[in-house]
């Protein structure tokens, strides 16, 4: 069963009284353990799409499957318990708690909600987390002490710390040069390789779409390429349309 | 619990130190304010009570009342020897008692007069004058004289006199009947405050044979305590040990509701005018009941501290709520990175308050240091004797006793005050849907 689908969904944004169609009835599934981009130009719809994956922005109308679990309708206080538990989020812009340092950073989903791990196994997690993305000397530092490519690498430890399901990754590499970018998406891919989460970049990034096992790509809210392992995906909202009738 | 939030919301608080100093520092000085006011009142009572007592000569008095044949009521204690006893029986501890008899007379030299209160206590004996008063003119020898009068500088000045000048007093006899009387100037005493120079001190046997009082007898019993708070309880077990001796006594409290401006005794003492009965009938009552008043005036500085803590505190509840509006927006990005990563709405609005809670109690503890480091300062100056303030200092300073009860419940309002601005804007960033906080673009 795919992870994630995505069932006819629309998306619109209201400019005072106008109505902008962000995503223009959108259908897709995204495969467990796959390293997903979804590319396109900007104002293609590729953030909004990965914001409504995270259930952190609501479809104006169609499903989001998640893990089996129809979203739709789910209360803001079980959408936000639902994102801690299965979701993991890289921004563009880092989006540290500039007061937190790294080790506090990363932490930081862990003392959310009501799951709590054994303390012990807690800290090894985190080391271990640390040590994965490379700042095993920085864990007492506070983000404006980091390069951006420091604070993405914390970014992702911190995506990670909850084990999710899915790690979403709104251009990543955005704001890196081009070297640091690169670090980052080996080291993500990497991540992908061992402990077989499924990320998700929206991203122009030709680097991470040349790596990506399943590419989306968009233009103006709708999906002109759908390509899985080199494999051209027809249209599953036209299939579920026909089956359903 | 989950302390992370706690912990965000207090460092968030050190990102702007000079808006958070501001905040706290506004928050500060308007509790520094109404501290002092409360430490005032707080001691106000005491001061002026301690310095009435001295003047009135006793912390808890007895007096006598009786009617005569002609059925005027006047005030004597004919015989205390049951008095004395109850005193030592009632097992309570006193410093110093004081006799005294009094009448309101003119006193005159040559062409000139003043009206004044005549207080005739033992003066040879008296510790408590001896403690008191400060004489500029004449000596405590004098005080043998079996005529002697004490007059303050102010009333020496008014009629021009000297130690050993003598002058003539015009006053009432216990009965009703005009009388005079030759006193001789012993001593002129420093004015402590308009009471102080009040206050004319003549010998007690001789007052009592003008008045038509005898020898023992005198009109109120002065019982000084060595601590003022004991006066209450000091007087109830008096009264009870006297009524336990079958003495004649008025109730220690009026059963009618107080009205407006009279004072429980003052409406006491209206309601017992009416009563009659025979023989002597006793008083027991504290210095504390005689200035109820001036408790009025503590309780009005009580309440207008509240009421200046509110509305100071409403003028900074405006800055502070709109500093934690700037704040949410500056935020705004941090905000929506909590709410993706697994933070209830909820939070991200204790969040705030938490941060509003530690800036009220910064504020408010800061604010209480000030008020007492100002207390400490102020209550080193020296004031004059003659100072028109003189009756709430003590021993010349001015003194401030804040009641800790009071502290706590100042801190309780800031704390509440601060929570309701902050509850807006608290609310408006808890309700911030996640993508739309994302996408904002500082």
């Amino acid at each position: 069963m795919p992870i994630i689908q995505l069932r006819n969904v629309k998306k619109d944004y209201f400019l005072g009284k106008v109505i902008v169609p962000a995503v223009k009835g959108v259908s897709f599934s995204i495969e467990r353990g796959d390293f997903v981009s979804i590319a396109g130009p900007s104002g293609s719809g590729k953030s909004t799409i990965l914001n409504m994956i995270g259930l952190i922005d609501i479809p104006t109308s169609g499903e989001v499957i998640i893990d089996g679990k129809n979203t739709n309708g789910l209360s803001d206080q079980e959408l936000t318990r639902f994102r801690h538990e299965v979701l993991g989020f890289i921004f563009q812009s880092f989006n540290l708690i500039p007061v937190l340092n790294v080790w506090e950073n990363i932490e930081f989903p862990l003392l959310l909600g009501n799951t709590r791990l054994p303390k012990n196994e807690w800290k090894n997690w985190i080391d271990f987390l640390i040590g994965e993305v490379g700042l095993g000397e920085w864990r007492t530092h506070k983000p404006n002490e980091l390069s951006g490519g420091q604070r993405q690498r914390v970014a992702i430890a911190r995506a990670l710390v909850t084990k999710p399901s899915i790690v979403l990754a709104d251009e990543p590499t955005a704001n890196l040069d081009s070297a640091t970018g690169e670090q980052i998406i080996d080291l993500m891919k990497k991540i992908n390789r061992e402990i077989q989460t499924t990320f998700i970049f929206s991203t122009h990034d030709a680097k991470i779409v040349n790596i990506a096992d399943h590419i989306i790509r968009l233009r103006d809210g709708a999906i002109i390429e759908n390509r899985r392992n080199g494999e051209d995906i027809i249209d599953e909202g036209a299939i579920v349309a026909s089956v359903e009738d | 619990m989950n302390t992370v939030l706690p912990r965000i919301a207090a460092r968030n608080l050190l990102r702007q130190k000079k808006r958070t100093v501001l905040l706290a520092g506004a928050i500060a000085f308007g509790i520094m304010i109404v501290t002092l006011i409360n430490g005032f009142a707080g001691s106000f009572i005491k001061n002026v009570s301690e310095n009435f007592a001295y003047l009135m000569g006793g912390h808890v008095f007895v007096s006598g009342s009786e009617y005569t044949a002609s059925g005027k009521r006047i005030s004597v204690i004919r015989d205390d020897s049951v008095i004395m006893q109850a005193l030592s029986d009632s097992g309570e501890k006193w410093s110093s008692l004081q006799k005294t008899s009094e009448t309101s007379a003119t006193l005159i030299f040559e062409s000139k007069s003043i009206r004044q209160n005549l207080t005739g206590v033992d003066l040879a004996h008296s510790a408590m004058l001896k403690e008191r008063l400060a004489l500029i003119k004449g000596s405590w020898d004098n005080l043998a004289w079996p005529n002697a009068i004490i007059i303050s500088q102010s009333v020496a000045k008014k009629l021009n006199v000297l130690p050993g000048d003598t002058v003539v007093a015009q006053f009432q006899t216990i009965t009703g009947q005009n009388n005079v009387g030759e006193f001789r100037v012993a001593a002129i005493t420093v004015d402590s405050s308009f009471v102080g120079a009040m206050m004319t001190y003549v010998q007690l046997d001789y007052l009592n044979s003008l008045i038509g009082l005898g020898k023992n007898e005198y009109m109120s019993l002065g019982i000084m305590l060595e601590k003022l708070d004991r006066s209450g309880a000091f007087a109830n077990s008096l009264y009870t040990s006297m009524k336990g001796m079958g003495l004649q006594l008025f109730d220690r409290s009026t059963k009618q509701q107080e009205s407006g401006s009279t004072t429980p005794f003052q409406s006491m003492i209206r309601e017992q005018n009416n009563e009659t009965w025979t023989g002597t009938k006793y008083r027991v009552y504290t210095i504390d009941d005689v200035l109820a008043q001036a408790k009025q005036i503590v309780v009005a500085l009580d309440t207008a501290s509240v009421a200046i803590l509110i509305v100071l505190f409403a003028i900074v509840m405006i800055g502070i709520s709109n500093t934690f509006r700037m704040a949410m927006y500056e935020r705004i990005r941090e905000i929506g990175t909590m709410r993706a990563v697994g933070v209830q709405r909820t939070e991200i609005r204790s969040m705030f308050l938490y941060e509003a809670l530690f800036l009220a109690l910064a504020g408010a503890v800061a604010g209480i240091i000030l008020a007492l480091i100002a207390m400490t300062i102020a209550s080193l100056i020296n004031f004059d004797a003659q100072s028109p303030v003189f009756l709430i200092l003590k021993a010349g300073h001015l003194s401030f006793y804040l009641p800790p009860l009071r502290a706590l419940g100042n801190i309780l309002i800031i704390a509440v005050l601060t929570l309701v601005a902050v509850y807006a804007p608290a609310n408006a960033a808890a309700k911030m849907p996640p993508a739309e906080a994302l996408r904002t673009v500082k």
